[in-house]
């Protein structure tokens, strides 16, 4: 009883350093449990998403090419499998403005007689939403978000001109319906989703649900067999499976950033750990000698770990909760931006989250704590005999660690060497990287002070010699919080690195790939239909103005396992030199003769495909093989791209819509008055805009921003937590040397040459953490571009040794390594000297 | 025929470690402890006074040699042994106090008989007033002075009633008068209790107040009367 109250009233005599251990374990936990929260609400958003568009379906009657379909198909499906309950959907968007900008509404048109799940429980809303014309339903954060009110109208402009759909009211017992949970996404009546979407009598697909026939396989056969070409049913399933998988690289990729962070934060927490127990290494070695045993020692510190560790999980998961709620609108844009999938807009905590995140803290602090206390285990209860104990073994741990880290290291390269593929893998061995250097860093360290402490003492004043022996001898105590802050930078480093490599590959490939002064196209809807005839086409083509004109048609083949992205282009010279091939050669001379496929280099990744090898489409002609001629860089899309020629689409396709055009003036053409000639020509429909090569450019530089504010906000989040450790560190050495301090203090030293002293030793150690980070930040970058990107999203690029992400978190790690020391130095010096050295 | 000593150290040598070398601390030494005898061990400063002491406290070990506690065989003591005997059989007191500072003085000389599992209501009153510290019984040890301190440590060392209490300079660093005053104490609470007391001191007070007195000279004791 007396030892856990003298423990306890250790802690409460140390509060601002019990506050730091706190904070240290909260902020570690916090990112963590935001990280799980976001990613839960965001996947569950998106399941929900899957839901309302594809129902309970098993599989899909679609078109090949992506394309909708003529509604007639309906009765020869009902016809040919009547017992898998057909039932048509189309689907498609809308345009919107919300703060004067353009957004896109996801429409869904299902036949609510005929679908299953289809109908909302509220009655009086499922009568109204059958009765009113433009009734739509949508989930009510959708709702909120889109700033609608019940009874409300949504004004939308698509293909059909300008309509409005009428919000009926949240779905409060909507709990067992499947429409309207997905975010982003407005349930209509099919009749409605034609009007509106300007697609009479047309559809996307029709849903057939194998669990309602006991001769599904047959009635399956059946339907393949009636269906004409062009036409193909897929496994719902496998639809569903894809869309979850092209968002996993993303999510694989937020852990890694959550876990770095958890990692800096335990190292912090270690040190906080070490020192409540080192501090106290006199008090154990006279318990010892009192007869207190190694176990009951044990007892108490790890009941004092778990003590601050329950504070911190607890603490840890209100900030998660506030992180994750911050964090849900970036990251749901993010996935707006690239996966067409909704972040969600609620978190949602549960107990088990709870439960994951006092886990996570206790496991955390009990790892932490396991060396300190193994080492104050140790007390020799011999050394309560003598005057005084400044027991420093934790420097005798230095080179220990550094053994560790060179086993970390090795396991890194086994790691790398392990797999060229698994992100997994990638990941360890990045971890490892990290790991050896943070065990290498403060026997580094230790070894260079020891250095520059043995140079003749003339060119040394005593401020210097105190500073530069001071930091020298603390190595052992401050080690894994100098440590955690060169980790800090370094991944602050490398992350800045990556990012400003991939920003600069992304502008040097959009500079060559935009080059075309002007773009028409749809304007908002990535997945609308092609809006450009030939005749339209021509009449820009005939503008005195325009030299030549760039074509280029999406379309997504559904080949049975996968969908594919599938642009076709006809290029101009101009445009053809836009292309870098990294494999193969330019097959601009065969291309609209020749079945040739170039793959940009993240497809070449996902397929394993390489030039010469061939790849299988799906046309209205039947399956076509094409001739891989090229791997082309492209940053456009992480699931990657195919390219074939618009001449050879047009033959297999019999289609001579495109999406967009690219215009090329002649070199005598003023801009202004080609836009003008242009403007002329625009349908007024307002589905297709005019976009100028920097608007475009910019466009696409601000989606790579919004992409990367989340991993700068990870990235400083992990740096906070290091500075967090450095202050609690530099807190904890300034006040157990206090007594050293008055010493010195008594002996004459003036305050402010002790004061000087203080803030050297500080820039001393943190300038030489900042030189390890340095070398330690390329190697992340290096790794992250070399292993990490190209794991996770196929994309490589070139190293840029850009200075201001070199620079600035030096800066900050300097920086907030000497606010640390301002209070620890300015309380030392503020102490009576008489005072601190009364009682030890 | 004469009772067995409460401890018998025989041929006792303690060497610096092999990558340390240098004379031995301890050679070839051999002591008797009788039960409630005041030993008092006087040398030079660096001679091996405190090493003696924390070898017969079971907080080192010998190199070489014999040493029994009331007829046990202390060499063959493992680490939880040594705790045990450490919390059940000894006192220690200490030049620098050693006093718990997060426990107040009550609860400093509480503490071995908690350890103990003993109750110590009364047994610390007591002592708090045979010691006269019982005025500052709730504070905690840097509000107090260096004899009340002192008196503190010599109350934990009794506490529990230990058979040998082993004490490091205890007057070392307390000025002559409190010095004298807590060495009466020291005396008078270690011959009540009938506990053996072995104690390294430079006190002529202390030395003066001693059954017997030894000197340790190269890692030897040598009888002074």
């Amino acid at each position: 009883m007396l030892l856990w109250r003298a423990s306890l009233r250790f802690l409460t005599r140390h509060p601002a350093q019990c506050g730091l251990a706190i904070s240290g374990i909260a902020l570690g936990v916090a990112i963590v449990i935001g990280m799980v929260l976001t990613q839960n609400s965001a996947r569950a958003a998106f399941a929900a998403s899957l839901r309302s568009v594809f129902g309970t379906a098993t599989h899909f009657v679609v078109a090949v090419d992506g394309e909708d379909f003529d509604e007639q198909l309906l009765a020869q499906v009902r016809r040919a499998a009547p017992t898998l309950l057909p039932t048509p959907v189309l689907s498609g968007a809308v345009g919107y403005r919300l703060d004067k900008g353009r957004q896109s509404l996801s429409v869904l048109g299902v036949d609510v007689f005929t679908r299953h799940e289809a109908g909302p429980d509220n009655a009086g809303i499922a009568l109204k939403f059958l009765t009113t014309p433009g009734a739509m339903l949508l989930s009510a954060s959708t709702a909120q978000r889109l700033r609608l009110t019940p009874g409300a109208r949504l004004a939308i402009n698509s293909a059909a001109g300008a309509a409005s759909l009428l919000w009926l009211g949240a779905l409060e017992n909507n709990s067992s319906a499947g429409l309207a949970r997905g975010d982003d996404i407005a349930i209509v009546d099919i009749a409605t989703a034609q009007e509106v979407l300007g697609k009479s009598g047309r559809l996307t697909r029709i849903e057939l649900s194998t669990s309602a026939s006991t001769t599904a396989t047959a009635q399956l056969a059946a339907v393949s067999h009636a269906l004409p070409r062009g036409l193909q049913v897929i496994d719902a399933a496998q639809q569903a499976r894809g869309a979850r998988n092209l968002s996993d690289a993303f999510y694989t990729n937020l852990d890694a950033l959550s876990l770095l962070a958890l990692l800096v934060g335990g190292f912090m927490i270690y040190n906080t750990m070490a020192f409540l127990v080192m501090q106290r290494q006199m008090l154990f070695a006279r318990l010892r000698a009192l007869g207190v045993t190694r176990a009951a020692l044990a007892r108490l510190i790890v009941a004092e770990a778990l003590l601050l560790g329950g504070m911190g999980g607890a603490l840890g998961c209100a900030l998660g909760y506030g992180l994750a709620t911050a964090l849900l609108a970036p990251i749901g844009q993010t996935l707006r931006d690239h996966y067409a999938a909704s972040g969600g807009t609620q978190v949602v905590f549960t107990p088990m989250l709870a439960a994951l995140g006092m886990a996570l803290a206790a496991l955390t602090t009990l790892l932490a704590a396991a060396v300190p206390t193994w080492s104050a285990l140790q007390a020799d209860p011999a050394h309560a005999a003598r005057y005084s104990v400044r027991a420093n073994s934790a420097s005798h741990g230095l080179s220990r660690a550094a053994w560790a880290a060179l086993a970390c290291g090795v396991l890194a390269v086994v790691l790398l060497g392990l797999s060229s593929r698994s992100l997994y893998a990638g990941f360890a061995a990045l971890g490892a990287t990290i790991l050896a250097a943070m065990l290498a860093v403060p026997w580094l360290v230790q070894h260079a002070l020891t250095r520059l402490a043995r140079r003749p003492a003339a060119w040394q004043g005593l401020p210097v010699r105190l500073a530069v022996r001071g930091a020298a001898r603390s190595m052992g105590r401050i080690g894994m919080a100098v440590a955690a802050l060169m980790a800090a930078t370094a991944t602050s480093i490398g992350v800045g690195l990556m990012v400003a490599s991939f920003r600069t590959a992304v502008d040097d490939w959009l500079n060559q790939v935009l080059r075309a002064d002007v773009y028409i196209s749809s304007g908002f809807d990535a997945h609308a239909p092609p809006r450009i005839d030939p005749a339209f086409v021509t009449r820009v083509a005939g503008l005195a103005d325009v030299a030549a004109l760039s074509q280029i048609r999406r379309l997504r083949l559904h080949d049975g396992e996968r969908e594919l992205r599938v642009t076709a282009y006809e290029l101009p010279l101009a445009a053809q030199h836009g292309f870098h091939f990294l494999a193969g050669a330019a097959p601009w001379p065969a291309w609209d003769t020749q079945d040739l496929a170039i793959i940009s280099e993240p497809l070449a990744f996902h397929l394993q495909r390489q030039v010469g090898d061939t790849i299988v489409l799906p046309t209205p002609a039947g399956r076509r093989s094409f001739h891989i001629a090229g791997i082309y860089t492209d940053y456009g899309s992480d699931s990657g791209v195919l390219a074939i020629s618009l001449a050879r689409y047009r033959h297999y396709w019999h289609d001579q819509r495109v999406h967009g055009l690219g215009i090329y003036p002649r070199a005598a053409a003023k801009r202004a008055a080609l836009s003008a000639q242009l403007a002329t020509l625009m349908p007024r429909d307002g589905e297709l805009a005019l976009w100028s090569n920097a608007t475009l450019k910019a466009q696409s530089l601000a989606v790579f921003d919004r992409t990367f504010a989340i991993t700068h906000a990870l990235t400083l989040f992990a740096a906070a937590i290091a500075a967090l450790g450095v202050f609690n560190a530099l807190l904890a050495l300034h006040l157990e040397r206090t007594r050293e301090y008055a010493m010195v203090l008594a002996l004459g030293l003036a305050p402010a040459a002790l004061r000087a002293s203080l803030y050297l030793q500080t820039a001393v150690i943190a300038l030489l953490a900042c030189a390890c980070a340095l070398p330690l930040g390329v190697l992340i970058a290096k790794l992250l571009i070399a292993v990490i990107n190209i794991r996770s999203f196929g994309w490589s690029m070139p190293l840029t040794l850009a200075g201001p992400a070199l620079l600035t978190p030096v800066l900050g790690a300097l920086g907030a390594a000497l606010a640390a020391t301002v209070y620890p130095a300015e309380r030392a010096l503020r102490i009576d000297p008489a005072t601190a050295l009364r009682y030890e | 025929m004469s009772a067995p000593p409460l401890l018998r150290a025989c041929g006792l040598s303690l060497s610096y470690r092999a990558d340390q070398p240098g004379p031995p601390i301890l050679r070839e030494l051999s002591l008797d402890l009788a039960r409630g005898e005041l030993v008092a061990v006087i040398g030079r400063s660096g001679s091996g006074k405190t090493t003696l002491l924390n070898v017969i406290g079971a907080m080192d070990k010998a190199t070489s040699g014999q040493l029994e506690f009331a007829g046990e065989d202390m060499t063959r003591w493992d680490d939880h042994a040594r705790t045990r005997f450490r919390r059940t059989h000894l006192g220690f007191v200490f030049q620098a106090f050693n006093l718990l500072p997060t426990l107040t003085v009550r609860e400093n000389i509480a503490l071995p008989l908690e350890l103990n599992g003993l109750p110590h209501g009364p047994r610390v009153q007591a002592l708090l007033d045979e010691l006269g510290i019982a005025a500052v019984a709730e504070r905690f040890p840097d509000q107090i002075s260096g004899g009340e301190q002192q008196r503190t440590a010599i109350a934990r060392a009794i506490a529990h009633r230990p058979a040998l209490i082993i004490a490091d300079e205890p007057t070392g660093n307390l000025d002559r008068a409190t010095g004298r005053e807590v060495i009466t104490l020291f005396e008078r609470s270690v011959r009540a209790n009938g506990a053996t007391l072995l104690m390294a001191t430079h006190s002529d007070e202390m030395i003066g107040r001693a059954d017997r007195v030894l000197e340790l000279r190269d890692g030897a004791l040598h009888g002074r009367s």
